[in-house]
Order: C-alpha cells, then structure tokens, then sequence
C-alpha cells in the first residue's frame, strides 16, 4: 500500500510547492487545493458521476461486443490452418489502421453518434485480441497436445483443456492491449465527437481556458486506468498465469 | 502375440530446407513381449524418436506396419501412452490433476478415480504432493509426474522418449533406479529410447541397437543382468561392462557418421 | 543406402520460398479487394457511404498530382520521427539510469506506470492549452507516449539484467559509467523494444488523435477535413496509408532491429 502510493506523495508535495510559488500562470497550471476543490464541486452538482457514467458505459459496451467477437473469431482462426492463413495477414493490416482513423468514415456512416463510437471501441479491441489468441494458439507447446492425445483426449478436449488453458495468457495480453487503445479511442472521440464524458469534459475545460477541467479529466483517468489494471487485470493474470509459472509478461509497461 | 510388433518400418520425409528425400527410418522390425523393458538405442539422429513417434501415433509411416496388442496403430491412444523428454505437464493442473487427466478422458467417475491416482503418486513416490503445480516441483520430479500419469491409464506399452536427458546427472541416477523399482514392481511394458549406452543396459531387458541414418536394426542384445537391479551393483558388475562395452564397440564404427543433433528433424 | 546427394541451388529454393510467402501474404488482400469491388457493385451502395475502389485510387491519385498527399504524408512522418527520436534520447539515459539504482525503481515503478497509463492521447487538452494548436502540441504527444512507455520499460530491462551479469561486469573493473553504456544498455535492449513499440503504437495513435483536433496538416487533418465533405474515397486513402506506415514502421523498422539486436544475441524478450 504504502509502496503504490508512496512516490506520489513527494509529487504531490512538489506539484503543491510549484502552485504556489506560481512558476507557471495560473491559467496554465493549477495546484492540488485547487483540484480538490473543483473536484468536490464536481461531484456535489453531479457533473463527474455523470460524464464518468457516460465514458464508462461507452467503453464497457463496446469491450463486451469486442470480447464477444474477438475471442471466438481468435479461436476460430486459430484453429483453422486455412483460416490462418488466409487472414493474418488481413488482420495485421487493419491493426495497423489506427483505431481512431476510423472515426471520420464512421461518422459518415452513422453520424454523431454512440454507435459510432461503440464501432471503433469494438475495432480496437478485437484485432489485437484476435492477433494475441493467433499467436497464442500456436505457441501451446505440441508436446502438451501430444500428450493429451495419447492420454486419451479427443479433438474438443484437447481444445477445451489443452489450447485455451495454454492460450489463457495470450487472451489476456490482448485484452490488455486491446484495453488500453480502447479507452485511448473513447477519449479521442469524446473530443472529437462528444457531447458529454470524460474526453469531452477536458476539452471542453481548455476550451474554457479552465485547466482545472484538465487536470481533473487526466488524474481521473489515470487513476482509473491504474486501479483497473492494478485491481483487475493484474490479480487475473497472478491467479491464472504466475500460479501456473507460466509467466508470460511479467511487468510490461503499458 | 506380441505386445508391440513392428514390422519392416520404413520413414522417408521431404527435407524443407533441401527439398530432398531423407530416410530417418530405413528397415527395423523388432517385437516386445508383455512385461518386458525394451530399450532403442543409436547415435543422434538414427531415427528413433521418430520410430517411438510412429509408435505414438505422432507421425504416419511411409511403409511397414506397427501393431500393438495385434491392431495397426493409426493414431495417438492411451494404450500407447508417451513420457516426454520435454515432461510436457499441463502446468495449469495440479500434480493429482496432471495424473487423473487420462482417466478423465476416460470417463472414470471422481470417486474411482482419485484413489487410483493416488496409488499410482505413491508409487513414484509423489505422495504429499497432490496440490502442488508442476514447476513447483523439481526436475527429477517433474519427470516421475510424467510417468505416473501414463501409468495411471494403465497402458499396453508405456513409450519413453530420452526421459531423463533433461536432468542433471545425479538426478538421472536416481531416477533410473526409481525406475527400474516401478518396473520391477509393476511390470508394465517398456519401450525406452536413448543415446545413452550405459543408461540402456542398466535399464532393459533387451537392447535394440540401431545403426545411423537410414536405421536399421544391427542387432538385439540381451541384457545379462539379474533383476532386482541397482546402479551400485551395476557398476561393479562384469557382466555389466562387458555389455556395454560389447555395444560400444558395434557403434564405435558408426559414431562419425552420426548426424548433429540439430538437424535431426525425428 | 546414402540419403546424400548433390545438393539444389540453395538459393535457388530460398528465393521461391520467399517468392511464395509474398504470394501467399498477398492473396487475401487480393480476395478483399475482389470482394470490395463485388459488393459495392451488387449493392448499389452510393459512393458517398462507400466508394468504389476505383474512385479510392482516383481520389490518391489527384491527391498525388496536386501535392497534397506527400503533403500531409511529410507533415505526419515528420511529426512522428521528430517525437519519437526526443523520446528515444530522453527516455533511454533516463530509464537506465533509474534501473540502475534499487530504490529509485522501486520508488518510482508506481509513478511510471501511472504516468504511461496516461500517456498520448489523454495529454491532448493540456498540450493545446500550453502549447497552442499547432505543430508543436501533435510533437509533444508523440513525445508523451514513447517517453513514458520507454522509460518504464527501460527501467524495467535493466532490474531483470541477472545480478550475475552485472556481478561479471564488475569484478571485471568495469567503471560506472562504462558499466551503464556496455552491459546496462545491450541487457535491457529487449525491454527497450518492446517499450519502443509499445510508445510508438500509443505515440502513433496520438498523433492521428492531434492531428485531427489540433492543425491543418497531415493525415489525421485530411481525414477528418474530408469527412466533413463526406469524401469517403479521400477518408480511405488515408486509412490505407495510415495502415501502411505503421506496418512499414513495424516490419521494416522494429522487427530487423529486434532481429539485428535481441534474437542475434540470443535474449528472447519477455513477450508483450
């Protein structure tokens, strides 16, 4: 606890001591009393719960619909030699299209709207699920199908306890990748597109020449980010993978 | 009828990066019994793992046939059941799991199957260890795990593919002696590959030596060493010596005509 | 029975193996194109929703000729190598230099990661609001992006360098600073690549996103000028080539570096 919050104490204190002595204008930089109070009036008059509620719900649908498709489409591929082939290098094109590229045709197609952003969440999660549970398939070590096979497994259950069991990693690091371009998107496009959420708070505040909104908007959404990985995604991969020694991506900063 | 018969055995394959024909295999037959501990011995790259493949199930034979139990072999089963060099452990699985897994496969209801896993952990002296998971466990047992989860299936023929080769010496030491106690007190039918000369005739019943590439047999010997047997006496034992020595010689000639390791595609 | 005999041109055989990877690389993208132009012809579809391929090539093509394109092509590599060179020359000594001491990455980790969970796109208001609009608000969050990833993973790379290769290094009478350029620098390069990559996807991204809100020039520019007036066969091209500088960037820069480095030394990377 004290390790994870620690080193931002001094920051914070520094951050407090640059405010006041206002090395920077004021209508660039502001200190962290200035935060707390803008945050807490945020809160009281509902503003924050609710463009977060907004960013949230935008982000969370178009993960499900991401994961609903990229992990059976990642599989399905996997699987297939033909498949295979015949796709990645399709899918290594449109990974490389930034997701949020996408945003001006989807606009086009349907206008100012959630589905337009639901659409390119839903692209960034999907391609690099797909390409990680690829890739994952294939590195199951033949020795472990093998030796289900000649324990006795048949096709399917060497599928369900063998490939995606051993692939398990993979389908998280997609995730986690997938995740961490998605909310980068959504907050791109609450700019760009937005009418409420976190991405068009901040925009909004500069826009004001409020960089009080800023501030909040970023220390918001690192935190979340943080907690999410830190309270979610990190435990899934120790309760899985490290139990499991097969540590596949210790610490990568991401 | 035999247990194991294989039968003119020939394994022809196209190298990728030549493009020509190579033949692993060239010409082997050679039968074991039931109970019998039969070890396949070369120089690298002679084709024996590719033989203990075709055994397996692996690969398919490009001619000659393989039977066991006097059914042709057409793909992986647990008769055939394989302990890797690689030890191949489901690292998601408990060790109780890891040696319930083919059993599972099965259709053996928990309640039968447990207790005989158990049995079986006990045998290589696993027990205590159920709810560990596989790379909390040492090399050398890492390696028993493997051979009590093809035990537990109960197989014609257990196949063992150079299974000590991944451990340090002193492990393997035990290790052989720890197998050969399961042998001697189980009896299952063994077919053991290995470069490995003295690791061969501490171990088998009968040894079948294999020539280099295309592999043929050049002879089967008979291992004169009375059961129960221990690395100690074996070492002392003239007869010992003179078998492995015997063997030395028959492929001393062949040794520099033995293909590197890393080209050996079996 | 000898299984030798007279080897074929090897190099023969390698360049039709390649030859048939390229063809086999193409072929799906040969079959989404057949279907494109299928389907947009089956379906009647207005060009304004989705062109024709035909009128993508047509529309690069005026582009091309008016200038337009290397244009806004320049404007964005510019912008990116710039960023992403200031990141590399700031992050790398930085990084090292924090792994190199126990307490300040165990210090600093948490902030690190909070800061490369932050990194690119979320600095966008801030950046136009210090920096204006413009070119030098899109460089800062390139810079945003690779700086934080490589520094973190810097850091990172060299805490899993074995203790017993430093140990090597310096009953060798290896100095400090010699200590940092010859066996800090070479044992965290595959954590560096990766962090290289990782930025670069979160920088390039950025970039798309400022380019769009914050200048007049460049792809994200063109893209989002274009749908204003509903040219989709502009919008594509730019897609497309947004696309290919990243995979050229990936293919053609990252992985021979990984390949010429990393694998040649034998150091498989911890996979990302």
């Amino acid at each position: 606890m004290v390790r994870t919050f620690g080193p931002f104490i001094p920051v914070v204190l520094i951050w407090w001591v640059v405010a006041e002595v206002g090395v920077f204008p004021a209508d660039l930089f502001v200190g962290p009393r200035t935060v707390i109070a803008e945050f807490d009036e945020l809160i009281a008059k509902g503003i924050l719960p609710a463009y977060l509620s907004d960013s949230f719900t935008r982000l969370w649908t178009g993960v499900l619909f991401g994961l609903l498709i990229g992990i059976p489409a990642g599989f399905i591929v996997a699987m297939s030699r033909w498949a295979r082939r015949l796709t990645w290098p399709l899918l290594l094109f449109f990974q490389a299209i930034a997701d949020i590229a996408w945003l001006p045709i989807v606009i086009v197609w349907f206008g100012f709207s959630l589905t337009a952003v639901t659409f390119v969440i839903v692209y960034t999660i999907v391609f690099p699920l797909m390409i990680s549970i690829v890739s994952g398939v294939e590195e199951v070590p033949r020795d472990l199908i093998r030796a289900a096979r000649s324990l006795g497994a048949g096709r399917l259950r060497v599928f369900t306890d063998v490939i995606v069991p051993g692939a398990l990693p993979a389908v998280a690091t997609g995730i986690r990748t997938g995740l961490g371009y998605g909310w980068r998107a959504l907050i791109a496009a609450e700019i760009i597109v937005g009418t409420s959420g976190i991405g068009f708070m901040m925009f909004d505040a500069r826009r004001a020449g409020v960089v009080t909104g800023v501030f909040i908007g970023m220390i918001v959404l690192g935190v979340l980010w943080y907690a999410l990985d830190a309270l979610i995604l990190a435990p899934f991969e120790r309760g899985t993978i490290e139990r499991w020694g097969m540590v596949r991506t210790a610490e990568v900063g991401r | 009828m035999s247990t194991l018969e294989i039968s003119h055995l020939r394994m022809e394959y196209v190298d990728a990066y030549t493009e020509e024909t190579v033949t692993a295999v060239g010409d082997v037959s050679f039968t074991i019994e039931e109970g019998e501990f039969v070890a396949v011995l070369g120089p690298s790259g002679c084709g024996k793992t590719t033989i203990l493949n075709i055994v397996a199930g692996f690969q398919k034979q490009t001619s000659g046939t393989v039977r066991v139990g006097g059914k042709d072999v057409t793909g992986p089963s647990p008769e055939r059941g394989v302990v890797f060099q690689s030890f191949a452990l489901f690292p998601w699985k408990t060790v109780l799991g890891n040696v319930v897994f083919g059993l599972r496969m099965r259709g053996v209801p928990r309640r039968e199957r447990e207790p005989i896993a158990q049995r079986y952990l006990e045998l290589v002296g696993l027990e205590g260890f159920e709810r560990k998971f596989p790379h909390e466990l040492s090399g050398g047992m890492q390696q028993r795990l493997g051979v009590a989860r093809v035990l537990a299936n109960e197989p014609a023929v257990m196949l063992m593919d150079e299974p000590f080769a991944s451990v340090d010496a002193q492990t393997r030491r035990k290790l052989q002696d720890d197998l050969t106690a399961i042998f001697e007190a189980n009896h299952p039918t063994v077919f053991f590959v290995t470069h490995d000369i003295e690791e061969a005739v501490f171990l088998a019943d009968r040894v079948v030596v294999l020539s280099t590439r295309p592999s043929q047999v050049k002879e089967i010997v008979t291992v004169p060493l009375e059961r129960p047997r221990h690395w100690r006496h074996a070492l002392e034992s003239p007869d010992y010596r003179r078998a492995v020595t015997y063997i030395t010689d028959m492929l001393a000639g062949d040794e520099s005509r033995a293909i590197p390791a890393d080209l050996d595609t079996t | 029975m000898s299984s030798s005999s007279t080897r074929p041109s090897r190099r023969g055989s390698n360049l039709s193996r390649r030859l048939g990877a390229a063809f086999w690389f193409a072929v799906p993208f040969v079959a989404l194109a057949i279907i494109w132009v299928v389907v947009v012809e089956v379906t009647g579809v207005e060009a304004r929703t989705f062109p024709q391929i035909t009128d993508v090539v047509r529309a690069w093509g005026e582009m091309w000729t008016s200038g337009e394109y290397l244009l806004h092509v320049g404007a964005s590599v510019r912008r990116v190598v710039l960023g992403a060179l200031a990141g590399i020359v700031t992050a790398v000594p930085f990084g090292i230099l924090l792994g190199a001491s126990r307490w300040a990455s165990v210090f600093f980790a948490p902030l690190l990661r909070f800061s490369v969970a932050l990194a690119g796109i979320a600095w966008i208001p801030l950046a136009t609001l210090w920096l204006g609009f413009g070119e030098r608000a899109v460089i800062f969050i390139v810079w945003n992006a690779t700086f934080f990833a490589l520094t973190y993973n810097a850091m990172l790379g060299v805490q899993r360098i074995p203790t017993q290769l430093l140990q090597a290094a310096r009953s060798m009478g290896t100095s400090r600073p010699r200590m940092f350029v010859e066996v800090m620098l070479p044992g965290a390069l595959p954590s560096i690549v990766t962090g290289l990559r990782v930025g670069l996807g979160y920088g390039w991204r950025g970039l798309v996103a400022a380019e769009i809100i914050a200048t007049s020039a460049g792809l994200g520019y063109s893209i989002f000028l274009a749908q204003k007036f509903f040219r989709t066969d502009v919008i594509i091209v730019g897609m497309i080539t947004i696309g290919l500088l990243w995979l050229v960037t990936d293919r053609a820069l990252l992985a021979p570096l990984e390949r010429r480095t990393v694998e040649r030394w034998g150091m498989k990377a911890v996979i990302s």
